[in-house]
C-alpha cells in the first residue's frame, strides 16, 4: 500500500470534491476519480493526469451530486424567489417603474456609447492587412517653426516601390485642397452634377486599399490617365444603374472613362470617395514629378509594409532616404546650405488604424476624431452607471421599510439569513434584467437620434450579436449584484422581534455609505451642470464672436468660373440688382483652406516668414466690412496690381513698426521669382479659418482686371430675402448650364462648429439624464428618511413645529452633503473644463457664474424633492402616526 | 412497442451496463462507452445518467467490490433491472424490424 502513496490527487480539487459532494455519492466517486486517475497517469504522465482530475471535478459539479442540506438548498436560485420579486414588482407600481426606467435609461447609454466607440475604435480596420498599411506623414521644419503635413511629396512613393524591400507597394493619394468642388457632366443624359468628394490616385491605390470592386480589375483600374473609379452609388446616381463599366462621364475639362465601379467606402474610414480619377489626369502634379519635387507636400502617400516588418524599423530608414533622395531637390529649392539653415523634410508613419482618433496634422484628408472624446464618452458612461446603481441601492433601502414586516416574518417562519439575502439578490437582478430587456428598445429607438446629432452611422445590429449579448447578460447579473448586495445585507439584518413591534428603524451602521453614495451623486450632478454651462457658454462665444468682418448678409457663389465667357456679363448685371449691396472676387472666403509661401521683403534684418496667401479685390474688402488699421486698402485711383495689404499678424511675424511701403522680394520657390509687391496698406486681424487656431500672418494681393475668381461674395439686403435670391438664381442660369451653388457666410462658419455642437450636445443629453436620475434616486432616499423619522415630525408637530419648520428639519440633513459635493465636485469640473477650453485658441474664461447656478440648481432640486416628502408626512394627522406603538 | 422513450445517451448506458454486469460501475462504464463508441463522457456525465435511469427503475445498484487502486473505496455497482432488461429487447426489435423494412424499401 506504501507506494500507492505516491499517487495523490491534487489535494485541492480532492478537497472540493470533498466539500460539493453528497455523502451519499462520495466514496464511489472519489474511488472512481482515483482509478481513473492511476490509469491516466499510467497512459498520459502526471501532469495530464493532474489536470484530467479537475476537469472531472469541475464536470461533476451538477445538483444531483450536490451535499443536500437545509443551507446549500436555499442558496441555489428558485423559481419562487422570481415569483416573489415580480409581486412585489407589482404591489409598489411607482417604485417599480422609477426603479426599472432609471435603470434602463443607464443600461441603454452605457450601451449606446458602447456602440459609439466601438464604431470610433474601428476606423480603417476593415481594410485587408489594415495592420500593415501606414501613412508617411511630413514634418516640416523650418527655420525656427515646424508644421506637420499630412501630405508628402510626390517623389515619395516610386522611390519606396523602386528601391525599397520593405515595401510591399507604396500609393499616392491626391485631394483638391484649394476647391474641392467638381463639376461632372453625364452628356448621354445630359444633366450636371456638382461633387465634393472627387480624390485622385495612382495605379497601385487598389493595392494597397482592398475596395470591393463590383466591376473592373482592381489591379488596372487606374493604369490609364483619363479612367476614374466610381462608388456603386455614384453610378447609380448617374446612370440609375451600376453596370457603368466603359461609360464616359465629363470632369476635369475632359472626357473620363469609368473602369471600375467599386462598393460604397465605409463610413468607418478616414478616405472618402465619390469618385477616384488618376493623379497624372492633374497637371500640376505631373509638374512636379517632371521637376522631381521633393519639397511640395501635394499627396498623401501610404505605404504597406511586408509581413513582419515593424514600423520602428521602417521609421529608422526614413531620415536616409529623405536625404538621400531629396537631398538634391532641397538644396536646389533652400539652398545647399538648407540644413544649416535649419531646414528638415522628416517623414514619419503613421497606422492607418489610428489616423482617425489620433492624428491631428495640417491638410488632413477629412477632419479626423480625437481620441479625448472616446475617453471622455467612456467617462460619462461609467458615471452614468454609477448614478444608475447608487439610484438602485437608495431605492431598495428606502423601500427596505416596506419591507420589514415581510423579512420579519419570514424569520419567524424559520427562513436563514442567507436565503433572504439570495432572495433580495434575485430581486435586484430580476429587476436589472427586465431593464436591460427595456434598454434594449430604448437603444433601437434612440439610435437614429444619436446617429443624427452625431454625424455618425452606428448600427442597432452591432448589439444583436451573441458576443455582445453575453456581456449584456453578465453585465445585467454583475449589476444586480453588487448594487443589490448593500440593500440585501441591511433588510436581512433586521430583528424580527422589533421589526414585528412595529418600530423600525435600521441601525446607523450605514449612514456613512449612504450619505458617502449621495454625496458622490451630487458631486456629478454639480460637475455636469457647472460643465455643460461651460460648454454652452463657449459655443455661443464660438458663433457670436466678433471675427473681424461683418459675416451676415453675404451671400456666397462658388464655381462662378463655370459661366465661362459670360463671367463679366454676370459679374455686372449682379451688381446693378437693387438688393445686391456690393460683390466682391476672391479665391476664398473666411473658412476656406488657403495656399501658403514663403516671403522675404527687402529689409535685410526682417526674417522670412510663412503666410497664408489669397487673391481679392478691392470689392472684397469693401464688401466683407474689413477695418484697414494702416495704410489704405485697394483703390479704384491706383494701380495697385502689384500692391498687397496684410493683417496685422504679418506685421507682428516680421516685427517692424512701420510696413507700409515695404517689398516683398521673392518666395521660396527659386523658379518662379515673384513680381515685386509692395504693401499698401495693414488690415485688422480677422479669422479667416476657424477659431481653433490663431490668427496667423496673411498676405491679400490684388487680383487685377481680368481677375476671373471662382468665388464671389455677395453682399446683399436680406429685408425681401427670398426674392433676391429668386433674382440672384435666374440671372444665374441664363449664363451658366450648371446649377448655382451658393451659401451664406454665417451658416457655413457655423458649420467649422459642427464637430464641437455635436460633442457638447451629447454632453448636454447626458447631463440631463444624469441630473434626473440622481434626483429620482434622492426621491427615493428622502422617502426613506421622512418615514423614518415620521414620529419625530409627528411630535414636533403636536409641540406647534409649523410646517416650514419641519421641511428645514429635513433638508439640514441634506444641505450639508450638498454643500460638501459642491466643495469637491467644482473644481474638477473647474480643471476638466480649463483643459477642453485650453484646445480652442480663443475661449471664454470660466467665470464664477457656472458654479454658482450648478450650486443654485441642485439646491434647489433637492429641496423640492424632499419637501415634497416633508409636506406629505407633515400634513397627516399626526394622531395616525403616534398612536400605534 | 417501447414501454417508454429514453435518450440515446441513456440507451447506450443501459447497454454498457448489461454488457458488464455485474461489475458495472461508473469507471468502468466510462471506459467501455470509449472502447465502443469512441465517446468520452466524462465521469459526472455517466454519473447523472446513471442516476436518471435508476430513478426510472431502469436499474438497480449496490455497494461493493472495494480494491487498492481505489484507495479501499467501494464502488456502486449497477444492473438491469426487468424492467430494463425489457427495454432494451424492444429497442432491439424495433431497430430490426424499422431496418429491415427500410433495407428492403432501399433495395427496390
Amino acid at each position: 500500500m506504501s507506494a500507492r502513496e505516491t499517487y495523490q490527487p491534487p489535494k485541492m480539487a480532492l478537497r472540493l470534491l470533498d466539500r460539493f459532494c453528497d455523502q451519499r455519492w462520495k466514496d464511489e466517486i472519489i474511488g472512481d476519480m482515483q482509478e481513473q486517475y492511476e490509469d491516466a497517469i499510467a497512459i498520459k504522465g502526471q501532469r495530464r493526469a493532474m489536470l484530467l482530475y479537475w476537469w472531472e471535478v469541475f464536470r461533476l459539479l451538477r445538483p444531483h451530486i450536490f451535499r443536500k442540506t437545509k443551507r446549500q438548498s436555499r442558496i441555489m436560485l428558485s423559481f419562487n424567489h422570481i415569483k416573489i420579486s415580480y409581486r412585489n414588482l407589482l404591489k409598489n407600481k411607482v417604485y417599480a417603474f422609477i426603479n426599472i426606467l432609471g435603470l434602463s435609461v443607464g443600461i441603454a447609454s452605457v450601451m449606446l456609447i458602447a456602440i459609439y466607440v466601438n464604431y470610433e475604435t474601428s476606423y480603417d480596420k476593415f481594410f485587408e492587412d489594415s495592420d500593415r498599411i501606414h501613412r508617411l506623414a511630413l514634418e516640416r521644419v523650418y527655420p525656427g517653426r515646424v508644421k506637420t503635413f499630412g501630405t508628402s511629396s510626390i517623389m515619395l512613393a516610386p522611390t519606396l516601390n523602386d528601391i525599397y524591400p520593405q515595401v510591399e507597394k507604396a500609393t499616392r493619394l491626391h485631394r483638391l485642397f484649394f476647391n474641392n468642388e467638381v463639376t461632372v457632366t453625364i452628356e448621354e443624359n445630359n444633366e450636371s452634377f456638382v461633387e465634393t468628394r472627387f480624390m485622385f490616385a495612382d495605379s497601385a491605390f487598389f493595392q494597397v486599399f482592398s475596395h470591393e470592386f463590383i466591376q473592373g480589375a482592381p489591379e488596372t483600374a487606374l493604369d490609364e490617365v483619363n479612367s476614374v473609379i466610381v462608388t456603386e452609388s455614384t453610378a447609380i446616381k448617374y446612370f440609375g444603374k451600376s453596370d457603368v463599366l466603359g461609360k464616359t462621364i465629363n470632369a476635369n475639362g475632359g472626357p473620363l472613362q469609368i473602369s471600375g465601379v467599386i462598393k460604397d467606402v465605409p463610413a468607418n474610414s478616414h478616405i472618402h470617395f465619390d469618385l477616384l480619377g488618376s493623379t497624372f489626369a492633374l497637371p500640376f502634379l505631373n509638374n512636379a514629378i517632371t521637376q522631381g519635387s521633393w519639397v511640395n507636400p501635394w499627396v498623401y502617400t501610404y505605404v504597406k509594409l511586408r509581413p513582419g516588418v515593424s514600423q520602428e524599423s521602417f521609421q529608422k530608414v526614413l531620415p536616409d532616404l529623405s536625404e538621400t533622395y531629396g537631398g538634391a531637390n532641397y538644396a536646389q529649392q533652400a539652398g545647399s546650405d538648407w540644413k544649416e539653415k535649419g531646414h528638415a523634410f522628416n517623414y514619419f508613419l503613421q497606422p492607418i488604424e489610428s489616423i482617425h482618433l489620433r492624428s491631428k496634422l495640417d491638410v488632413e484628408v477629412e477632419a479626423n476624431s480625437d481620441i479625448s472624446y472616446v475617453y471622455i464618452i467612456t467617462i460619462i458612461a461609467i458615471i452614468i452607471l454609477t448614478i444608475s446603481s447608487i439610484n438602485f441601492i437608495n431605492l431598495s433601502i428606502a423601500r427596505s421599510a416596506e419591507r420589514a414586516k415581510e423579512v420579519g416574518i419570514r424569520k419567524v417562519m424559520g427562513s436563514q439569513r442567507g436565503a433572504l439575502i439570495s432572495q433580495f439578490l434575485t430581486e435586484s437582478t430580476f429587476v436589472c434584467f427586465i431593464s436591460a430587456l427595456l434598454s434594449v428598445g430604448l437603444v433601437f429607438l434612440t439610435i437614429p437620434k444619436f446617429n443624427e446629432i452625431l454625424g455618425t452611422y452606428l448600427n442597432f445590429t452591432s448589439i444583436i450579436q451573441p458576443v455582445a449579448l453575453i456581456i449584456l447578460l453578465l453585465f445585467v447579473i454583475i449589476i444586480g449584484v453588487v448594487s443589490g448586495f448593500y440593500p440585501a445585507m441591511v433588510i436581512s439584518s433586521l430583528q424580527p422581534s422589533k421589526v414585528l413591534k412595529g418600530s423600525y428603524k435600521s441601525s446607523g451602521k450605514g449612514v456613512w455609505l449612504r450619505n458617502g453614495l449621495i454625496v458622490i451623486q451630487f458631486v456629478i450632478s454639480i460637475f455636469m451642470i457647472s460643465g455643460s454651462i461651460i460648454v454652452s457658454q463657449q459655443m455661443d462665444y464660438l458663433v457670436n464672436k466678433n471675427l473681424g468682418f461683418n459675416k451676415s448678409d453675404v451671400l456666397v457663389i462658388r464655381q462662378a468660373g463655370s459661366t465661362g465667357n459670360n463671367y463679366n456679363a454676370f459679374y455686372n448685371e449682379l451688381n446693378q440688382m437693387s438688393d445686391v449691396v456690393s460683390v466682391g472676387k476672391t479665391f476664398a472666403v473666411p473658412g476656406d483652406f488657403l495656399g501658403s509661401a514663403v516671403f522675404q521683403v527687402n529689409d535685410p534684418d526682417v526674417e522670412a516668414i510663412r503666410v497664408n496667401t489669397v487673391t481679392t479685390d478691392r470689392e472684397y474688402l469693401e464688401t466683407m466690412r474689413f477695418e484697414i488699421v494702416a495704410g489704405r486698402g485697394f483703390d479704384i485711383n491706383f494701380n495697385d496690381s502689384l500692391s498687397i495689404v496684410v493683417n496685422e499678424s504679418t506685421v507682428k511675424a516680421m516685427g517692424v513698426q512701420n510696413p507700409i511701403g515695404l517689398k516683398f522680394t521673392g518666395n521660396n520657390n527659386g523658379q518662379n521669382p515673384n513680381p515685386e509687391l509692395t504693401i499698401i496698406g495693414v488690415v485688422k486681424d480677422y479669422n479667416f479659418f476657424s477659431l481653433h487656431s490663431e490668427i496667423s500672418p496673411l498676405v491679400m494681393t490684388y487680383g487685377g482686371n481680368n481677375f476671373n475668381s471662382n468665388v464671389l461674395a455677395v453682399r446683399i439686403n436680406s429685408s425681401n430675402l427670398q426674392n433676391t435670391l429668386r433674382k440672384i438664381d435666374e440671372t444665374w442660369s441664363g449664363y451658366s448650364e450648371q446649377p448655382i451653388n451658393y451659401s451664406f457666410l454665417d451658416a457655413s462658419l457655423e458649420e467649422q462648429y459642427e464637430a464641437d455642437k455635436a460633442s457638447t450636445s451629447v454632453f448636454d443629453i447626458f447631463t440631463y439624464i444624469a441630473i434626473i436620475m440622481s434626483c429620482t434616486g434622492l426621491f427615493g432616499l428622502a422617502t426613506y428618511v421622512v418615514n423614518q423619522r415620521s414620529k419625530e415630525m409627528s411630535i414636533r408637530k403636536v409641540l406647534g413645529a409649523s410646517l416650514p419648520n419641519i421641511i428645514l428639519v429635513f433638508s439640514k440633513e441634506f444641505l450639508l452633503l450638498i454643500v460638501l459635493a459642491f466643495l469637491l465636485g467644482a473644481p474638477a469640473a473647474y480643471f476638466a473644463l480649463g483643459e477642453w477650453l485650453s484646445d480652442f485658441a480663443y475661449h471664454v474664461n470660466i467665470g464664477a457664474m457656472a458654479f454658482i447656478v450648478a450650486g443654485s440648481v441642485t439646491l434647489a432640486l433637492v429641496l423640492l424633492t424632499v419637501s415634497y416628502q416633508a409636506i406629505r408626512v407633515a400634513l397627516v394627522n399626526p394622531v395616525k402616526i403616534l398612536r400605534s406603538e | 412497442m417501447l414501454d417508454e422513450v429514453i435518450s440515446n445517451q441513456e440507451e447506450i448506458i443501459l447497454l454498457a451496463v448489461g454488457s458488464l454486469q455485474p461489475d458495472a460501475y461508473a469507471y468502468a462504464l466510462k471506459k467501455e462507452v470509449k472502447v465502443q463508441s469512441g465517446l468520452g463522457w466524462s465521469l459526472g456525465t455517466i454519473h447523472t445518467i446513471l442516476y436518471r435511469l435508476e430513478n426510472k427503475g431502469l436499474l438497480k445498484s449496490e455497494m461493493g467490490g472495494a480494491t487498492g487502486k481505489r484507495g479501499g473505496r467501494s464502488k456502486r455497482l449497477y444492473s438491469l433491472t426487468t424492467k430494463g432488461l425489457g427495454l432494451v429487447d424492444q429497442l432491439q426489435q424495433m431497430r430490426q424490424a424499422m431496418w429491415h423494412k427500410l433495407s428492403t424499401n432501399l433495395q427496390k
